[in-house]
């Protein structure tokens, strides 16, 4: 069996809310895999429930070879878990933390103060090292989250929107912090609303929006397959613009994505996907020219990540 | 700040893992005292850290032990004993209740800080988070009574009459009641959707347990009503077998109720609270 992470199927609701709704994700062994959804898709209940804190109502799930509905305590024994809201305690300082930690894994007492000191030097807390963390800055206390979840450097970390709420220079540094775990040999599963921090960190995709997985790939692939090509057609006429993003539409496989009607002065807007390539604009021209239809404007350009992300995610309001 | 967020500072962290993935040893009986000895050290450093709350421990019950002792003095007549020495027990075992229900609220508040889940996804015992909270919020308890005892003993003129084996004894009677309310405690900080309610589900039994019992007036000079609930009072049992071994009386019979209301709450409250937990 895989030492990744492999889910298949997986399902879970709360009351009446259907949380995740057969989820399937593969992290490879040693690779980096995101999952990509807005606030809501599932994100948190599949980290909760790849890391033992929640079960899944069905579905199959393994993690670093073992079998999350029959071997949870080997599981736990292979895995960290940093989430979105630093899960250190306040009440004690940075060392007493991390020392406990490593208690918790049965290192002995020198041992556990030991790795503490390495992991409060290598996380630039030694000067702080005393302090309660209560007293701690919302980055230092992001620190001794991972720090803590790398007491015992674990087979698979899970890290639940590690950067939500840092400042740009230490979102990148904790980018830096996640490549070199996976150049360790770290299975890493992180969930982000951040297309970018997906697109730079990222071996693998997977978008998940309303509980399940609805793309995935390597970056390049989903911007290749999925974010295609947009057209945008303006005109004066609200009627001219519909039939003209229609017809198009229909030519070319695509989309409408939105139909915007101005005021009077304004021209009306039609934005239309279509596959990538599919399509030039003397192409859209000659086509629109033979329908007889005429347009004031007629755009086409390459689809952004995150016009990918949204098309896929539309449904986002619950 | 000092060592606050740099981009060097979260660079220089970004070496490369330096152990393989380890397999935990399997769970046992020693990995479960060693897990439950972690936690129950790591609640007794907080504690300890917190200079307001342990002051506070001490001196709010020996505030209210002075009440009972010289302002509430003859509340009712107790044959062959002043009222000052019959009130102890009762002021002990209201200091164990009212220091119990912390329990609850700081089990509480590990759920909601996210603590809890940072346990949970540890390969440690399922009671360990649970026996390790009640276990040192009953050491809190041990060393709170014996500082009470010794000033009950000191300043009040309470008098243990049968030895300092029973004089053990009974401390220990009113400790470990302790035990079996702060495992209730705890479970009630599971169940509690957050910290304040679980403080206002804690407090709404405490008084009528407390006051409904043998601890502040005997049984015989409650009204008829309550005398009903009195007989049954956990509390009842406690503050009568504690009494009777510091200061003399029928032991069987409290002796009897205690052990199986000590032990069922102890038993009960630990299983359904790691079940609880487990439950996250």
């Amino acid at each position: 069996m895989d030492r990744g992470v492999l889910v298949q199927g997986l399902s879970k609701s709360f009351g009446q809310f259907q949380a995740l709704e057969g989820l399937d994700l593969t992290v490879p062994a040693g690779t980096v895999g995101a999952v990509l959804g807005p606030n809501g898709a599932g994100k948190t209940t599949t980290i909760r429930i790849l890391s033992t804190l929640d079960t899944a109502d069905s579905g199959t799930a393994f993690v670093g070879g073992y079998d999350l509905s029959t071997a949870a305590h080997s599981v736990r024994s292979i895995i960290a878990l940093t989430g979105q809201y630093a899960a250190v305690d306040g009440d004690l300082s940075g060392r007493q933390n991390l020392v406990m930690i490593g208690r918790l894994y049965r290192l002995g007492r020198a041992a556990a103060q030991r790795r503490a000191e390495e992991l409060l030097e290598r996380f630039a807390l030694t000067a702080a090292a005393t302090r309660l963390v209560r007293t701690y800055s919302g980055g230092m206390r992001r620190r001794l989250d991972l720090a803590a979840s790398l007491v015992l450097s674990p087979g698979v970390l899970f890290l639940d929107e590690p950067t939500t709420g840092l400042d740009p220079p230490s979102r990148e540094a904790l980018w830096n912090v996640v490549r070199s775990l996976k150049e360790g040999g770290t299975t890493i599963v992180l969930t982000t609303q951040y297309l970018e921090e997906a697109d730079r960190l990222a071996d693998h995709v997977t978008v998940i929006d309303q509980g399940r997985a609805v793309a995935q790939g390597t970056p390049a692939e989903l911007k290749a397959d999925l974010g295609g090509d947009i057209l945008r057609l303006s005109s004066a006429d609200a009627r001219t613009v519909n039939s003209a993003a229609k017809f198009l539409s229909d030519r070319a496989a695509g989309t409408v994505e939105t139909i915007t009607t101005g005021s009077s002065r304004d021209a009306a807007v039609a934005v239309v996907r279509i596959p990538a390539a599919s399509m030039s604009v003397v192409d859209a021209v000659r086509l629109l020219d033979a329908q007889g239809i005429r347009l004031t404007d007629i755009e086409l350009r390459r689809a952004s990540l995150d016009e990918v992300f949204a098309a896929l995610t539309s449904h986002r309001d619950r | 700040m000092t060592g606050d967020v740099t981009s060097a500072v979260w660079t220089a962290a970004a070496e490369p893992a330096d152990r393989g993935p380890e397999l935990m040893p399997r769970l046992g009986l020693a990995t479960a005292l060693n897990n439950i000895a972690t936690l129950a050290y790591r609640n007794l450093i907080k504690f300890y850290r917190n200079r307001q709350l342990l002051l506070l421990s001490v001196v709010q019950p020996l505030t209210n032990m002075m009440m009972f002792a010289y302002v509430f003095n003859n509340v009712a007549k107790v044959p062959g004993l002043s009222y000052r020495e019959f009130v102890i027990p009762g002021v002990l075992i209201q200091a164990v209740m009212v220091t119990a229900m912390r329990t609850g609220v700081s089990v509480s508040y590990d759920a909601e800080s996210g603590m809890n889940d940072r346990f949970r996804s540890l390969p440690i015992a399922r009671s360990a988070v649970l026996v390790g909270r009640t276990l040192s919020d009953t050491a809190r308890i041990g060393i709170q009574t014996i500082v009470l005892t010794i000033v009950a003993t000191t300043v009040v003129g309470f008098e243990f009459r049968h030895g300092s084996l029973r004089a053990v004894a009974a401390v220990a009677v009113i400790v470990l009641f302790g035990l079996a309310v702060t495992s209730f405690s705890a479970w009630v900080g599971l169940i509690a959707t957050d910290p304040e309610t679980a403080q206002t589900l804690l407090i709404t039994p405490v008084l009528p347990l407390v006051f409904g019992s043998s601890g502040f007036a005997p049984v015989s000079s409650l009204p008829s009503w309550i005398r009903v609930f009195a007989e049954i009072n956990p509390v009842t049992s406690a503050v009568d077998l504690s009494r009777s071994l510091a200061v003399g009386g029928p032991l069987r019979v409290p002796f009897e109720h205690y052990v199986l209301w000590t032990g069922g709450l102890v038993i009960a409250f630990t299983f359904l609270g790691v079940q609880r937990y487990q439950r996250g």
